[in-house]
């Protein structure tokens, strides 16, 4: 009777438990959208920051600046992730020189970001002359994604059944071969979802940022595609303040009137991004997959 | 087992590879060939020929090599990296069990169906296309090629309204026929079959058969497989593997009607495996 | 990305295996090479990535003593006085930091350890289908909420919550807590379930053979044959905790005290660091003293992973 009594107790604090944790994301995700959602209209995403007087504006070149981040951080690391996963997968042997880079992949992606910050101030922004750049945060950022990239890429390949590698081997194709047009396509799916949550997290990342890409944006032209022009928004080597370093900014820095009202906004449409990202990583892994195994 | 029967192996070591006397092409022959795992000794010495346009059965209890050795012929056990193989293969006037040479290419002339079907996730055509495209067939000649192999594992007819769906929609035995239907479209001068119908249902298995004898025409074909009565209807030569040792290999008919050695003997009569 | 191209274009029929073997196909070999090659470098890269980071934060961290602008006393001390003119001066006590950052982390790791391996159970043992549907998800999405956005929520949320509850100002020690121990739960969770999903069901059906309640198989077997598992994914909670910069910083306070009461703003490592990495001017000691204090966290960072291989080792032997 005891015994049963306790079990129901600790059922009872399990459910509570779950309920605790389910109520604390739909606090969050509530908040920030009842407080950001009325703040987003069409200036506030299309408009560049007002003056510090006035305040109003919107949050456009920021915006950009973390899409464009993002794109030049996944054409880093896309690569260079993709190689480093075949050959954690494929060829690296067990021995000292494997136990090495699995180290490395382990101590890179636990790293605390502002630590991959300040090595990007140091290598990037110093030592090259970049500068506070975009070129120098997509760098930075590269450093703690690119194990990451790796692991999804490594993890996706061993889940692809060794009878697919058996099967294109004992037809004469080569090793390289059988990985490029046998493998990867079977282990897309999954390389697809990882790379996408991967690319949410770097979407979201402001510390490692702060020191690399800087944590301001220069006046931007949309006009001006040129990409070595110093307003253009392309030009890798400017400055340039993500969504997540300007929320950070301006809640810690900034003398704006409306400064909670913009941090606000760019909470709830940096919210959004990312469960867009993570909506999108289910629904396209499993459409890929889908695609992949039936009916074409 | 009995120790009666350990004794008869040892007993027998020396005369246990009288080739078949029979004006026969030889293919393919194993001299001397080994395979350790590790510190494991999994197949040992064995010599052993394949004969052109005929059908040569592995049997024996399972863990006995058969699988092994049969991997050795178009060097798949190199994919194992703790596998090594020793001795000579022959083909062609060259031993081919060299590391030297490249597997990729042996592997394109002595093709392999497995124990379970593993179609490419890809669609029917693919699977076929996909290794004659690599080494250099045109549009068109993939197209007949695929055809072609379709037809001569009767799979033609089934499929041919629906050759770009995925080849993971068919059966278990319409997905080995096609595994055998990819195997020959790289037109190999072997064929290794490793336990091919053990997955599939009588239907399927009978229909398998029937087209190994068909295929005998044009390539040389060894089959593993742990079915005795297979073995007996569809082979020419039949080799009896035991703890890694050839123990005996023969015409057909004669080992299972007249086998020479006590431990043929027990297998044959159900006394192990 | 390595093109493939066809190879050798002879017709299939026209070689035989011999002809082929005695003049291998060089091209075929060389895309293979280059194949390698291409991944070998991939992996290579990672390891020059850490070595040089590790080289370039020691390096810079261990200057400021190498150079004597400051010495280990100074580091080590609790006053805190970088502009300070006084006779001694300037200070760079950095004890307070390092316990700040220890403080918020163990108090976080305390309220997250027991929820976050509660909602581990839950989902393997109480619910597995509501688990995998709802809360599954749920954890998902903590994950990827940026930790600005938890900054923000604490600075708007919990910090004017604790100020008209308590009366203090709000930022403290105590909403670093809890902003930290929700970002790390999900860390918990997920390596907590994979742990606990990998008993074999045998153990779990011989408990209730038995005739064990539910609790009394998670607490007696499941709880402790997983512990080592349990142990490391509130270790990698606690690493994340450590290094998180902007969430703590937005809520703290950033008040140099030491960080014994709950209501009061402290430091961290990681606020101090990122409030004053870009006000000082590079060279000076002030400056200086922020590579230290990272070449610290770097070295936490090390010691947890040392810590979760060891976990990882006994969970393998036991």
């Amino acid at each position: 009777m005891n015994a049963k009594l306790t079990d129901r107790i600790a059922t009872i604090c399990f459910y509570l438990i779950a309920f605790l944790i389910l109520s604390v994301l739909a606090i969050l995700i509530g908040f920030i959208l009842y407080q950001g959602l009325h703040v987003i209209d069409w200036t506030f995403i299309t408009q560049p920051p007002g003056s510090i007087l006035t305040g109003g504006g919107g949050v456009a070149p920021q915006l950009f600046n973390s899409f464009y981040l993002l794109v030049l951080t996944m054409l880093i690391t896309i690569p260079i992730g993709l190689g480093g996963g075949i050959y954690m997968a494929e060829y690296a042997k067990p021995g000292k020189w494997t136990q090495m880079i699995r180290l490395s992949i382990e101590v890179l992606s636990s790293l605390p970001s502002i630590v991959v910050g300040l090595f990007g101030l140091l290598l990037f922004v110093q030592l090259t002359g970049w500068g506070f750049s975009l070129l120098s945060g997509a760098l930075a950022l590269s450093v703690f994604n690119l194990p990451l990239m790796v692991r999804v890429v490594e993890q996706a390949i061993s889940a692809v059944p060794k009878e697919q590698t058996e099967a294109s081997l004992a037809l004469g194709v080569t090793h390289w071969q059988t990985i490029m047009k046998v493998i990867l396509p079977a282990a897309l799916p999954g390389i697809i979802t990882g790379f996408i949550l991967a690319s949410g997290r770097v979407f979201g990342e402001a510390a490692a940022l702060l020191f690399t890409a800087g944590m301001t944006s220069p006046v931007l032209d949309f006009t001006n595609w040129d990409p070595s022009s110093p307003t253009s928004p392309l030009n890798p080597l400017r400055p340039a303040s993500t969504l997540a370093v300007h929320i950070w900014k301006i809640n810690s820095e900034s003398i704006v009137s409306d400064a909670s009202k913009i941090a606000a906004g760019s909470s709830a449409l940096l919210i959004i991004g990312v469960l867009i990202f993570n909506l999108s990583a289910r629904f396209l892994g499993q459409w890929f997959y889908k695609k992949l195994t039936s009916t074409r | 087992m009995t120790s009666q029967a350990v004794f008869q192996f040892q007993t027998a070591q020396e005369n246990i590879h009288p080739l078949p006397q029979m004006e026969q092409v030889t293919q393919l022959e194993a001299k001397q060939v080994n395979v350790f795992y590790g510190s494991k000794h999994a197949v040992k010495d064995i010599h052993l020929s394949l004969y052109k346009n005929s059908v040569t059965a592995f049997i024996g209890p399972s863990g006995c090599g058969k699988s092994t050795f049969l991997r050795c012929l178009n060097r798949m056990n190199d994919t194992i990296p703790s596998a090594k193989v020793t001795g000579e293969i022959m083909i062609d006037g060259i031993n081919m069990n060299q590391s030297e040479l490249n597997a990729t290419q042996i592997r394109r002339h002595i093709g392999m169906v497995f124990q379970k079907p593993n179609p490419f996730m890809k669609s029917i055509f693919e699977n076929i296309a996909f290794a004659p495209r690599l080494y250099g067939a045109s549009k068109a000649e993939c197209k007949q090629l695929v055809e072609e192999s379709l037809q001569k594992v009767g799979l033609w007819d089934e499929v041919k309204d629906r050759l770009h769906h995925s080849a993971l929609e068919l059966s278990g035995g319409q997905q080995q026929r096609l595994c055998i239907a990819r195997a020959i479209a790289m037109k190999p001068s072997i064929i290794l079959l490793d336990e091919p119908t053990s997955a599939l249902d009588p239907i399927s298995t009978s229909k398998i058969e029937q087209l190994i004898l068909e295929l005998k025409k044009d390539f040389t074909i060894a089959i593993v497989t742990h079915n005795m009565q297979q073995a007996a209807r569809i082979s020419d030569y039949t080799a009896f593997f035991y703890m890694g040792d050839l123990i005996e290999f023969n015409h057909t008919n004669q080992l299972f009607h007249q086998p020479s050695q006590q431990a043929t003997i027990d297998y044959l009569t159900g006394r192990f495996g | 990305m390595e093109q493939v191209t066809n190879l050798p274009n002879k017709k299939l029929e026209e070689t035989s295996l011999a002809e082929e073997l005695r003049s291998p196909a060089k091209k075929l070999i060389r895309i293979e090479q280059r194949g390698r090659i291409y991944t070998l470098l991939s992996a290579w890269i990672l390891i020059i990535t850490l070595f040089s980071l590790l080289f370039f934060i020691t390096s810079k961290g261990i200057m400021p003593f190498i150079h004597g602008e400051i010495t280990l006393q100074n580091f080590f001390s609790t006053h805190w006085g970088p502009t300070s003119a006084e006779p001694g001066g300037p200070f760079f006590g950095s004890i307070n930091f390092i316990l700040g950052s220890l403080m918020v982390t163990l108090l976080s790791a305390l309220i997250s350890a027991p929820l976050g391996i509660g909602a581990a159970i839950f989902m393997t043992e109480i619910s597995p289908k509501f688990g995998r549907k709802i809360l599954q998800p749920a954890i998902e999405i903590l994950v990827g909420i940026p930790s600005v956005v938890y900054g923000f929520i604490g600075l708007t949320l919990i910090v004017p919550f604790i100020r008209n509850t308590t009366g203090s100002i709000g930022f403290s020690l105590l909403a670093g807590v809890i902003v930290l121990s929700v970002m790390i739960l999900p860390t918990i969770v997920s390596m907590s379930v994979d742990t606990i999903q990998s008993i074999p069901q045998s153990l779990r059906e011989g408990s209730y053979a038995l005739g064990a309640t539910r609790w009394q198989t998670i607490s007696r077997l499941l709880v402790r044959t997983s512990l080592p598992g349990l142990m490391t994914g509130v270790i990698l909670g606690m690493a994340r905790a450590f290094g998180e910069a902007l969430a703590v910083q937005m809520v703290i306070g950033n008040s140099p005290n030491l960080p014994f009461q709950l209501m009061k703003p402290i430091s961290t490592l990681t606020s101090v660091i990122t409030l004053n990495m870009g006000n000082t001017v590079q060279g000076t000691p002030y400056n200086s003293v922020l590579w230290s204090m990272a070449l610290i966290l770097l070295l936490m960072t090390l010691f947890f992973i040392l810590l979760i291989r060891l976990m990882t080792q006994r969970g393998k032997q036991g």
